[in-house]
C-alpha cells in the first residue's frame, strides 16, 4: 500500500541522504546539466544536426580554428571578437557599364590579439561585375592595396562566386573571404624596402617566399616582426571594397555591403577548421549520446531484471536452464555483430541503439542473478512466504526493490559504455552521418592533424572528449552514491 | 496425550538431497541424503508451549519451517485441529493455513525487510488476507498490533525503518506482524537468542503475556535450555533429527532421562560461581556426527558415556518414565544420572 | 604496583570523535589485572566493553581516540606507544586477543598450520620443523590432535577452529589473553569444554585472562574478578562471588536477575526498561539513573563518585557517605521504570553503536521535518 507522505519522506530523506555523498551530488548535477543541455538542444541550436555538413553555409562566416571566447580569461590577452560591421560609405562613379563602386568601413582594432579573418559580402542589382579590390587604410597610414599585393594562395585574391542570374537578371555576391596568403614578389619587395628605409636593412630578415599570416600582416606593426610575428597594430582601419560593375540594365547597383571581422577567438567551445561552433555541435553529441546511453541504460534495466528475477527466484531446472541461455548469448561477440549491420543494413543511430539495448544487459544480467540469489536467501521473504504472500507480491514487493538498485547502478555504468563506443565506431567509420555525436566531432578533429598540432586545435578534441569523461564520471559517482542510499541497510555500515 | 491437541506431528520426516554436479549425475554416484529431520512424533496442546532444545545441527529448525509448510516433509503427518495439513489440497487451504500459524525468526535484522517502514511492514499480512476494509481501518489495526507488543505511542513507530529500531524493538514487530492475524499458533525459532541479557527477558514476558491476552500457542525452538523452563510447558530434547526425550519441562530439565539431555544440562552456564568454579566434567565427547553419516543403532551411542552392545545394533524404543515424559534410550529410568555437577 | 601485577588501567577514557559529536564510548576505567588471574568484563551492547579491549591494544579504530588515562602493561605505557612499536612490542607477545566469531577470519585457501605460523615468523623468526613443533604442541594443549597442523580451515568443526585461534593466541607466551565473547557463536556442549581447557590452561601456563561477553553466565564460570559496564563506565568492580552474590549497583542487580534459572520455576523474568543512551549526548548526572529502579533525585544532577563497599568498587549514589546523598529524596521524575514501555527508547537508542548512531541522527532529524 502506498503512503503518500512516506514517498514525501522518502525522497526527501533521500535528498538529504544525497547531502552527504558529495560525489554523488556532483555526479547527478552533471548528469541533470547534461540532460538538461540535450533536451535543449533543438532550441538552444535549432538544425545543427542537419546542418554539420563541411562547407554547409550556416558556418561560412564563423573563423576558422578560433580558441573559445574565454581563453582571454586565461592568457589576460585581449583576443578580437567576432564583429559586423555595418556602417558604410559607399560611392558610385563612372558610367553604367563600368560603374566603380566604393564600400568604406571602418573597424577599431584594439584587440592584443587581431581577427583572424575579414569577410565581405554585399548585394545589389546588377549584370555583372568585376576587378574587386579590397584597400585597407592602417592607422599608421600605410595603405594596403589588395589588388596589387595579396592573392589567395591558390591563384586569386579573392574569389566571388560567379554570379547567379535571377529570373529578372539581379544577383547578389555571396560571402568571400582572405584566407592563407602569399605576399607577391613585388609586393614583397616593396614591403622589404618599406621596412628597410623603417628600421634598417640589417635589423630586418628577409622573410622569402613563404607563407605568412595576411590578416595578422594587415594588423600587425610594421617592424622587424611583420611578417615573422607580427605585433598588434591598434587603432582605426578603413576597409574599402571597390567593385567594377555593368549596371547597363538600370539597377539600383551593389549598394548593399557588410564586412564581418572574424573573432581570433568564437563560441563557447571555439571552431573547427570547417568553421562549424564546436559547442552547437556538441550539445547536438550530448543529445544523441544520452540519448543512445539512455535507451540502453533502461532496457538493460529492465531485461537484466527480468531475467536475474526469473532465474533467481524459481531455481532449479528454470535456473539451469537460463543460465545456459545466457552463456549463449554472452558467446556473441559484438563488434562483428555491429560493423556487419552497421556496414550492410543500415547506419542509423537507432540501429546501434537496437543492437546495444539488445546485448549489453547480458553483463548486468549475471550481476543480478547473483544478488537475487542472495535476496532470495533472505529470512524476510521466507517471512513473506509464511505470511501466505504469492509469488508476484514476493518478487515485486520484497524482491525487486532489493535488486532495482544494484541493474541501476550496473545500467550506469554502461551510459558511458555505450557513448564511447558509438565514438568509437565514428572511428571506424560506421557512425551514423545524419547526426553529430562527440564521436562525429572527434573523428574529423584526428582526419584534420588537429591531435598533432593541438597548440592551435586543442580545444576541438578537449571538448568531446571532456564530454565523456564528465558523464562518465556522472553516472559512475551516481550510481555508487544510488547504490549506497536507496539501501538503508547499507547505509548502517 | 490428549485427543483435543491443538497441533500433532506423527513419524514427521525431512530427508535433504544433497546437490549433485554435472559430473556426479553422469557417474550415477548415489545421492547423499541428509536425514535432518528423521521420523519424530510430538503433541501439542493449546495454550501449552512446546519447546525444543538441541545443539545447532539437529533438525529444530527443520521441525519450524516443516510446521510452516516453508518446506515439503519427506514423510510424515500433521495436524492441525485434527486437520492434515500435509493434505492441503489447494493454494486457498494453505493461505487460511498460514493465516492461523505464524513464525518468528532467530535475526530479527534480516527477518524485516529494510526497505518497508513499519506500517508497511504490519499492513502486509493484512492485506494478503483481505482483512480490514479501508486504509484508516488497516492503519488502526496496525496500531492496535504495535500496541499489544507495547510499542507505545504506535504512532512514533508508523513510519520507522527496521534498522531506525533497536533489536529488542525489531523483534517486537515481528512478534506484531505474527499476532495481527490472530494465530492460534506461533513458531518461534530462537526469538531471542540475538538479543541482549535484559531485552531477552522483556520480550519472552511480553510474549508469555500475549498467551491468554491472544489464546495462542507458541512452538519455541532454542538452544538455551534456561530459557524453557519459564517460558514452556513441555519440552522436546533433539539430536541429530531425532526427539530423543520429550515431557513436561519441570519432568524433563529435574530428572534428565537420556544421556544427551543430561550432557546438554551439564553444558549450561550457570550464573553461580561457587557452583560452577571448579572444572565441569561434561560427559560426552566429539562432536555431532554429520547427518548424511547417522550411527546404526541409538544415534548417540558413539558419544555415549553409558553405551552398551545393544545401543550400536538397536534403535532404542520411547520408553516411558514419568507421565508425560518419554526418552529414547535403552536405559531410560535405569541409570542414575548424577547432575549435581559441583565438585 | 604490586608485584604480581601485570596490568594496570587507570582513569582510560576512549572516546569517537565523529562527525556528529564524540561519543563517549569509555570513561575513566581503572582496574587491575594480575598475574595469572582473570577478569570478566560484562555488559550489553554498546556498553564499550570491546572499545575497552581494543584500546588496551592500542588498535582503536579511527575515529577512535585514546583522550586520557594510562594502560602500565608491566612497565610499558601502552598509551604513548606508536602503531608500529605497538606492533612490535605488544600485540601477540605481550597481549593477544581472541574475537568474537573468530574462526570465520581464517583464510580458507591455507591450511591451519600456514596460518598459525605468520605471528612465529613475524615476531621471533622462527620458521620451519622449529615452527611446527610449537605450534603442535599448543594443539596439543588446546585439545586438538596434531593434525590440524595440516588441514583447512573447511574441514574443521566450529568449535575445532575456535581452538585453533586459541591455540594461535597463546603462540607467543603472551602475559595477558583477552577473549572476547569466545563461545558466543558454538553449542553449548562445545562451549562447556572450551572453557573448561580455558580453566586448565590459566593454571597451567600461568597467563592472566581478560573475559569480555555479555553473557554473565561464561563469566561466573571463569573469572576472579568482574567489572560490569553501563555505557561506557565501569559500574562495579570487584571479586566475582562477592559480585555474584551480593550485586550492589542497582544494574548489576537486575542483569543478575535477568538470567533464567534452569532450577526453579519462575512466572516472570526480570528484565530492565529501556535501552542503553546515546553516548554522544549521555544522560545527566549517573548514565544509569533512566533506568533505574533506585532512582533519587541526586542521580540527574550529579555523577557519581565510586565507592568501596565489602572490597567492592560500587560507581553509585546509594553508598555515598554523605547521608544527603545517598537518602536523598526518590526520584520525583519519570523512569523507564514507571512508564515499562519503552517508548522513548528509540531516542536512547541512537548512539549505542558508534557506526549506527551516526546514520540514524541523520534519519531521525528528516524524521522530525
Amino acid at each position: 500500500m502506498v503512503h503518500w507522505e512516506d514517498v514525501k519522506a522518502d525522497a526527501l530523506e533521500t535528498l538529504g541522504e544525497f547531502k552527504k555523498h558529495k560525489i554523488g551530488l556532483i555526479g547527478i548535477t552533471l548528469i541533470t546539466f547534461m540532460i538538461m543541455l540535450g533536451l535543449l538542444a533543438p532550441y538552444v541550436a535549432p538544425g545543427v544536426a542537419e546542418d554539420w555538413d563541411k562547407g554547409h553555409p550556416r558556418w561560412q562566416s564563423n573563423p576558422s580554428q578560433a580558441p573559445p571566447v574565454w581563453v582571454d580569461w586565461i592568457t589576460r590577452d585581449d583576443y578580437a571578437r567576432q564583429e559586423t560591421l555595418q556602417d558604410f560609405e559607399h560611392n558610385e562613379t563612372g558610367p553604367p557599364w563600368r560603374e566603380t563602386h566604393t564600400h568604406t568601413f571602418t573597424y577599431d582594432m584594439q584587440a592584443d590579439v587581431p581577427p583572424k579573418e575579414i569577410f565581405y559580402e554585399f548585394s545589389g542589382e546588377s549584370d555583372g561585375y568585376d576587378n574587386r579590390k579590397i584597400i585597407i587604410e592602417r592607422p599608421d597610414s600605410d595603405e594596403l592595396d589588395g589588388k596589387d599585393g595579396f592573392r589567395q594562395s591558390e591563384g586569386n585574391l579573392m574569389v566571388l562566386d560567379e554570379p547567379r542570374k535571377g529570373s529578372e537578371g539581379n544577383f547578389s555576391g555571396t560571402i568571400t573571404t582572405i584566407r592563407k596568403m602569399e605576399i607577391r614578389d613585388n609586393l614583397h619587395e616593396d614591403i622589404s624596402a618599406y621596412l628597410n628605409s623603417q628600421v634598417g636593412k640589417e635589423n630586418f630578415s628577409d622573410p622569402g617566399e613563404r607563407n605568412i599570416n595576411p590578416v595578422k600582416t594587415i594588423f600587425g606593426k610594421a617592424n622587424e616582426k611583420w611578417l615573422s610575428d607580427p605585433e598588434p597594430l591598434k587603432g582605426k582601419y578603413n576597409i574599402t571594397i571597390e567593385i567594377e560593375a555593368d549596371n547597363l540594365g538600370g539597377g539600383e547597383g551593389l549598394d548593399e555591403a557588410t564586412v564581418e571581422i572574424g573573432g581570433a577567438v568564437y563560441g563557447i567551445f571555439g571552431t573547427d577548421r570547417d568553421r562549424r561552433d564546436i559547442f552547437l555541435g556538441w550539445i547536438w553529441g550530448a543529445r544523441f549520446g544520452l540519448y543512445a546511453g539512455g535507451i540502453v541504460a533502461l532496457t538493460t534495466i529492465f531485461f537484466s531484471t527480468s531475467y536475474g528475477m526469473t532465474s533467481a527466484y524459481y531455481g532449479g531446472w528454470v535456473d539451469e536452464l537460463m543460465s545456459r541461455i545466457h552463456e549463449i548469448i554472452m558467446g556473441i561477440p559484438t563488434l562483428p555483430i555491429l560493423i556487419i549491420v552497421l556496414e550492410f543494413y543500415s547506419r542509423s543511430i537507432n540501429m546501434f541503439v537496437l543492437i546495444y539495448a539488445l546485448l549489453m544487459w547480458r553483463g548486468a544480467a549475471r550481476v543480478i542473478r547473483a544478488r537475487g540469489l542472495q535476496v532470495a536467501q533472505d529470512t524476510y521473504i521466507e517471512a513473506a512466504e509464511s505470511l501466505g504472500s504469492g509469488s508476484g507480491r514476493i518478487i515485486f514487493r520484497h524482491m525487486i526493490p532489493q535488486i532495482l538498485p544494484y541493474a541501476v547502478a550496473q545500467a550506469a555504468l554502461l551510459v558511458p559504455i555505450v557513448i564511447m563506443a558509438e565514438a568509437g565506431l565514428h572511428i571506424l567509420g560506421l557512425g551514423d552521418p545524419s547526426i553529430v555525436t562527440w564521436g562525429t566531432i572527434l573523428t574529423e578533429a584526428r582526419a584534420a592533424k588537429a591531435t598533432m598540432n593541438y597548440q592551435e586545435s586543442w580545444f576541438w578534441i578537449l571538448f568531446p572528449g571532456l564530454g565523456m569523461v564528465l558523464i562518465g564520471f556522472g553516472f559512475i559517482s551516481t550510481g555508487m552514491a544510488v547504490e549506497r542510499i536507496i539501501n538503508p541497510e547499507m547505509q548502517q555500515r | 496425550m490428549a485427543e483435543d491437541a491443538l497441533f500433532r506431528a506423527r513419524n514427521l520426516t525431512k530427508h535433504f538431497k544433497i546437490t549433485q554436479g554435472f559430473f556426479q549425475k553422469l557417474k550415477m554416484e548415489e545421492k547423499q541424503v541428509v536425514r535432518a529431520v528423521d521420523g519424530i512424533d510430538f503433541d501439542i496442546q493449546w495454550k501449552r508451549n512446546f519447546s525444543v532444545v538441541g545443539e545447532s545441527g539437529c533438525g529444530k529448525t527443520t521441525v519450524g519451517k516443516l510446521i510452516m509448510r516453508l518446506l515439503e516433509p519427506t514423510d510424515g503427518k500433521m495436524y492441525m485441529k485434527d486437520k492434515d495439513i500435509t493434505q492441503l489440497s489447494s493454494k486457498s487451504e494453505l493461505k487460511a493455513y498460514r493465516r492461523q500459524t505464524q513464525i518468528i525468526y532467530q535475526d530479527p535484522f534480516s527477518s524485516l525487510d529494510p526497505r518497508h517502514r513499519v506500517r508497511t511492514i504490519l499492513e502486509e499480512p493484512l492485506q494478503i488476507h483481505g482483512l480490514g476494509d479501508s486504509r484508516e481501518e488497516r492503519t488502526d489495526m496496525v496500531m492496535e498490533a504495535l500496541e499489544e507488543v507495547r510499542l507505545t505511542p504506535p504512532e512514533k513507530f508508523l513510519r520507522r525503518y527496521p534498522h531506525m529500531l533497536s533489536g529488542g524493538q525489531k523483534q517486537r514487530v515481528s512478534l506484531a506482524r505474527a499476532m495481527i492475524l490472530s494465530p492460534d499458533f506461533i513458531v518461534a525459532d530462537e526469538p531471542v537468542s540475538m538479543l541482549d541479557v535484559s531485552v531477552r527477558a522483556e520480550v519472552l514476558n511480553l510474549m508469555k503475556d500475549l498467551i491468554d491476552e491472544e489464546d495462542v500457542t507458541y512452538f519455541y525452538i532454542t538452544h538455551d535450555i534456561s530459557t524453557t523452563r519459564f517460558f514452556t510447558d513441555y519440552i522436546g530434547v533433539m539430536y541429530l533429527g531425532d526427539m530423543v526425550e520429550k515431557g513436561k519441562v519441570g519432568d524433563v530439565l529435574d530428572n534428565p532421562s537420556h544421556p544427551y539431555t543430561q550432557a546438554l544440562l551439564v553444558a549450561v552456564p550457570e550464573a553461580d560461581p561457587e557452583r560452577v568454579r571448579g572444572t565441569k566434567e561434561v560427559p560426552i565427547s566429539g562432536e555431532i556426527p554429520s547427518g548424511t553419516n547417522i550411527p546404526s543403532g541409538c544415534r548417540f551411542h558413539p558419544r555415549c558415556p553409558h553405551a552398551e552392545e545393544i545401543c550400536s545394533k538397536k534403535e532404542p524404543e520411547s520408553r516411558r518414565v514419568e507421565k508425560e515424559h518419554t526418552a529414547k534410550c535403552h536405559f531410560a529410568g535405569e541409570i542414575d544420572f548424577d547432575l549435581d555437577v559441583a565438585k | 604496583m604490586a608485584d604480581n601485577t601485570v596490568l594496570k588501567v587507570d582513569e582510560l577514557s576512549t572516546h569517537y570523535l565523529t562527525s556528529d559529536g564524540e561519543v563517549m564510548a569509555l570513561d575513566d576505567a581503572s582496574f587491575e589485572l594480575d598475574r595469572g588471574s582473570s577478569i570478566g568484563i560484562a555488559g550489553e551492547s554498546g556498553c564499550g566493553k570491546s572499545t575497552l579491549a581494543f584500546s588496551l591494544l592500542k588498535q582503536v579504530q579511527p575515529p577512535g581516540e585514546i583522550m586520557s588515562g594510562s594502560i602500565d602493561l608491566d612497565g610499558i605505557e601502552v598509551t604513548e606507544l606508536s602503531e608500529k612499536e605497538a606492533r612490535r612490542k605488544i600485540r601477540w607477545k605481550r597481549i593477544s586477543m581472541v574475537f568474537q566469531g573468530a574462526m570465520e577470519i581464517m583464510t580458507p585457501v591455507y591450511t591451519v598450520g600456514h596460518q598459525m605460523r605468520e605471528p612465529l615468523k613475524y615476531h621471533k623468526d622462527i620458521t620451519g620443523k622449529e615452527a611446527r613443533d610449537i605450534c603442535e604442541k599448543y594443539l596439543k594443549m588446546v585439545n586438538l590432535d596434531r593434525s590440524i597442523f595440516d588441514r583447512y580451515p573447511h574441514e574443521l568443526s566450529g568449535g575445532q577452529k575456535q581452538r585453533v585461534v586459541i591455540a594461535t593466541a597463546l603462540l607467543l607466551e603472551p602475559d595477558i589473553v583477552i577473549f572476547d565473547e569466545p563461545t558466543t557463536a558454538l553449542d553449548v556442549v562445545v562451549e562447556a569444554r572450551i572453557m573448561n581447557d580455558l580453566k586448565r590452561l590459566r593454571r597451567e601456563l600461568d597467563i592472566s585472562m581478560l573475559f569480555i561477553t555479555h553473557d554473565l553466565s561464561i563469566l561466573a564460570e571463569v573469572s576472579d574478578n568482574l567489572a560490569i559496564m553501563y555505557a561506557g563506565w565501569i559500574v562495579e568492580l570487584g571479586d566475582a562471588n562477592k559480585i555474584y552474590k551480593d550485586p550492589k549497583h542497582p544494574y548489576t542487580e537486575k542483569l543478575m536477575a535477568a538470567i533464567p534459572d534452569i532450577r526453579t520455576d519462575i512466572d516472570r523474568l526480570e528484565y530492565i526498561p529501556g535501552v542503553p543512551p546515546n553516548l554522544v549526548n549521555p544522560p545527566s548526572g549517573c548514565r544509569f539513573h533512566p533506568r533505574c529502579h533506585k532512582a533519587m533525585e541526586v542521580c540527574r544532577e550529579m555523577e557519581p563518585e565510586t565507592y568501596t563497599v565489602d572490597g567492592v568498587e560500587v560507581k553509585c549514589h546509594l553508598y555515598s557517605e554523605d547521608e544527603s546523598i545517598s537518602k536523598s529524596q526518590e526520584a520525583t521524575y519519570e523512569t523507564a521504570y514507571e512508564e515499562e514501555a519503552a517508548s522513548e527508547s528509540y531516542e536512547g537508542e541512537k548512539g549505542k553503536e558508534v557506526s549506527e548512531g551516526l546514520e540514524e541522527v541523520a534519519e531521525d532529524e528528516v524524521m522530525e521535518e
